[in-house]
């Protein structure tokens, strides 16, 4: 015969009274586990939110991103460098700078660490007559464009190139031409024109633009630098700013003037400027407005915490409370038991673990009820769906291990006075009779 | 012939806080060897309760020494006593004491809890204690499907189940009709004739003994038969 039989016959026999006791450990585990869940969920579903809105925001930019790329193309470069010593003054009244830089410098650009400017695109540019034609043009020698050699994600493979160049190189012995100077010739692509004494066939008529580009000629920098007299010369690189920055001139300026030091930065077409700013402003509200989400819900996620460190020490008290005035009455009802095994010759530890036991059993049903119950309440209340992955998820083994631990603590505290007590009744007082 | 219980000059006087205090036995000597079959009859409150309790190993005397087989009983540590009671002693009280929860046969293995024995041992001996007090058709039954005198048969085979020296009865009858208590005192008869040494308080002078005792006061003095 083993204290077990007893314990497990008692508690079929006064069913209520245990009942009473698991309701209690499960109402105070209930609400342990049911906390730490609602937080977890809370804290999930923050994440969950948190990661959507960067999604969003990231896509959003990338749109507006591709917006500038393409309002980019479109107008062409925003920034000029000149020599540091071309007025501007001249440079307007000449339609082109009167100053020049080595070729070199472009090369030095490209091969430098630049962040600021991308699709660097080195001309020599200078206003001349068409002799053969006897028109005024403006002549355009470039290479095409010069790769930045660390911003590979616009290169081609082997890096020499751009994938989407704005002005690719012009093919030897071919020319590009303005839509006015094509009017005015009456010239198509595939035409072959002669200037300078060259033949040349037109490779491209560019779209009118109504501006001087409408009467620029583009040929090889090469053909021009002969032609001009200006062997290893430019006067102008274009280049295109980078959307990164809003202060762009004052941080492309610094971080030419390291690489190249006589030279200046210009800055036009401030159409892109706007949309690039307005692209900042937008990227810049998006991050307000996440942050604002992120301290909406960590408040939200405060006060859950603040609330259920008060509610788990108040339940816990409360339960611990009831169930110790529950194994105290069943201390007092069952005296005729504890005096008759007294004088069997039971010793005092068996009583005592008979009553222990009991209240341990109990807090380990009730904590398992109260887990389930606790955590399945806390997730969905969480916004966790009944069918989810998720809801499962919740019902981890370390939260268990907790709950059961708390609850056999909870138990051996309100039930070790009563056991104590039942032990050390006098079991003459019980025996002695009325 | 050795004796089974040695009461020697044993007193003793409650004193409740704040009341006046009571002498329950007054220098009581007594002894019971074994197959003896004794009777201590008096009134209510004479003191038979404390007695028996002392006698047992639940209540220390004031003064005196309680000798059971021969080992003075209050000078063993709780734990040794505990089973020196196990081992030696079977109680049976007017309030049955029976456990509601355990059926009967398991009632009847309780003392076992107190000793370690082989299980299917003590239920063979269980077995046979109830069909020697003819409740063996009631096995499986819970005590309160047991009729009274049915329910002190079941205390006293729980009482024998663990062989004891000495048996002590607290008002064995008092709860029973003349012919479950005629019943009941046979069994102690049949207990005592096979060597076993009993005790029975009672307040019902009509018992037949081998001795006769009367408490008067916490004073024991022999009755004539
Ligand atoms: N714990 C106690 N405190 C004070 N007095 C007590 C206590 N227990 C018993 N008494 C008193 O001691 C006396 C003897 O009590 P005891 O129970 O031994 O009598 P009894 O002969 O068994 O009586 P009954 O026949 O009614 O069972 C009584 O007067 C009783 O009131
Ligand atoms: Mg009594």
């Amino acid at each position: 015969m083993k204290p077990w039989l007893l314990i497990k016959n008692e508690i079929g026999y006064r069913k209520v009274g245990f009942g009473i006791g698991l309701a209690c450990v499960a109402i105070a585990i209930g609400s342990l586990s049911g906390s730490i869940t609602l937080l977890q969920a809370h804290e999930a579903r923050t994440e969950e939110i948190l990661a959507q809105r960067e999604r969003e925001t990231r896509e959003e930019m990338e749109r507006l991103e591709n917006d500038y790329r393409r309002i980019m193309r479109n107008l062409g470069h925003n920034v000029m460098i000149l020599h540091a010593d071309q007025s501007r003054a001249a440079l307007r009244a000449a339609g082109h700078p009167d100053t020049y830089l080595p070729e070199a410098y472009v090369h030095r650009l490209g091969q430098g660490y630049i962040e600021t400017l991308n699709h660097l695109l080195p001309v020599l540019q200078e206003r001349t007559t068409w002799p053969e034609r006897e028109l005024d043009i403006i002549l355009m020698g470039t290479p095409g464009q010069v790769p930045v050699a660390h911003l590979t994600r616009f290169l081609t493979e082997d890096g020499e190139a751009y994938r989407n160049p704005i002005i690719s190189p012009i093919p030897e012995g071919k020319i590009e031409i303005g839509h006015a100077i094509a009017q005015e010739l009456g010239l198509r692509p595939g035409d072959t024109v002669t200037l300078k004494g060259e033949p040349f066939e037109v490779h491209r008529v560019n779209a009118a633009q109504g501006s001087e580009e409408d009467i620029m000629v583009w040929c090889n920098l090469d053909v021009a630098q002969r032609w001009l007299d200006r062997e290893g010369l430019i006067n102008i690189i274009f280049a295109l700013e980078c959307v990164c920055d809003i202060d762009g001139l004052g941080a492309i300026t610094e971080e030419i003037s390291a690489l190249l030091p006589d030279v200046q930065v210009l800055e036009f077409s401030s159409r892109v400027i706007a949309r690039g700013e307005a692209r900042q402003r937008a990227e810049q509200e998006a991050r307000r407005a996440i942050a604002a989400e992120i301290a909406h819900r960590a408040q939200i996620g405060d006060e859950l915490r603040t609330f259920a460190t008060i509610l788990i020490p108040v339940v816990l008290l409360a339960s611990g409370l009831w169930i110790f005035f529950l194994i105290l009455g069943n201390v007092r009802e069952r005296e005729s038991e504890i005096g008759i095994l007294r004088a069997i010759g039971v010793k005092e530890s068996v009583i005592v673990s008979i009553f222990l036991s009991k209240a341990l059993f109990m807090g380990l049903v009730g904590a398992v009820i109260g887990y389930c119950i606790g955590v399945a309440a806390g997730a969905l209340r969480g916004g966790a769906g009944l069918f989810d992955a998720r809801f499962w998820a919740f019902f981890n083994p370390a939260l268990l291990l907790i709950s059961l631990l708390v609850a056999l603590i909870l138990c051996a505290l309100a039930g070790w006075i009563p056991a104590m007590w039942a032990a050390q009744r006098d079991p003459a007082d019980i025996l002695r009779g009325e | 012939m050795t004796d089974i219980l040695d009461f020697q000059t044993v007193s003793k006087t409650y004193r409740p806080r704040g009341r006046s205090s009571v002498a329950a036995l007054d220098q009581v000597s007594l002894a019971v060897t074994a197959g003896q079959f004794k009777v201590v009859c008096g009134h209510s409150g004479s003191g038979k309760s404390t007695l028996l309790l002392s006698a047992g190993g639940l209540q220390k005397p004031d003064a005196g020494k309680v000798l059971v087989k021969g080992t003075d009983i209050y000078h063993l540590s709780p734990e040794k006593r505990a089973r020196f009671r196990a081992e030696t002693i079977g109680f049976v009280f007017q309030q049955f004491h029976l456990i509601p929860y355990l059926n009967i046969l398991e009632n009847v293995m309780t003392p076992a809890l107190a000793l370690a024995m082989d299980r299917s041992e003590v239920e063979q001996r269980a077995r046979e204690m109830i069909e020697w007090l003819g409740l063996a058709h009631r096995l499986d039954h819970p005590p309160s499907e047991l009729s009274i005198g049915e329910r002190q048969r079941v205390a006293l085979a729980r009482a024998l189940l663990n062989q004891p020296a000495l048996l002590l009865a607290d008002e064995p009858t008092g709860n029973l009709d003349e012919q479950n208590s005629e019943i009941v005192i046979q069994h102690l008869r049949d207990f005592a004739a096979r060597g076993g040494a009993v005790l029975i308080a009672t307040h019902d002078t009509r018992i037949e003994a081998d001795e006769k005792l009367m408490l008067e006061n916490g004073r024991l003095r022999p009755v004539a038969s």
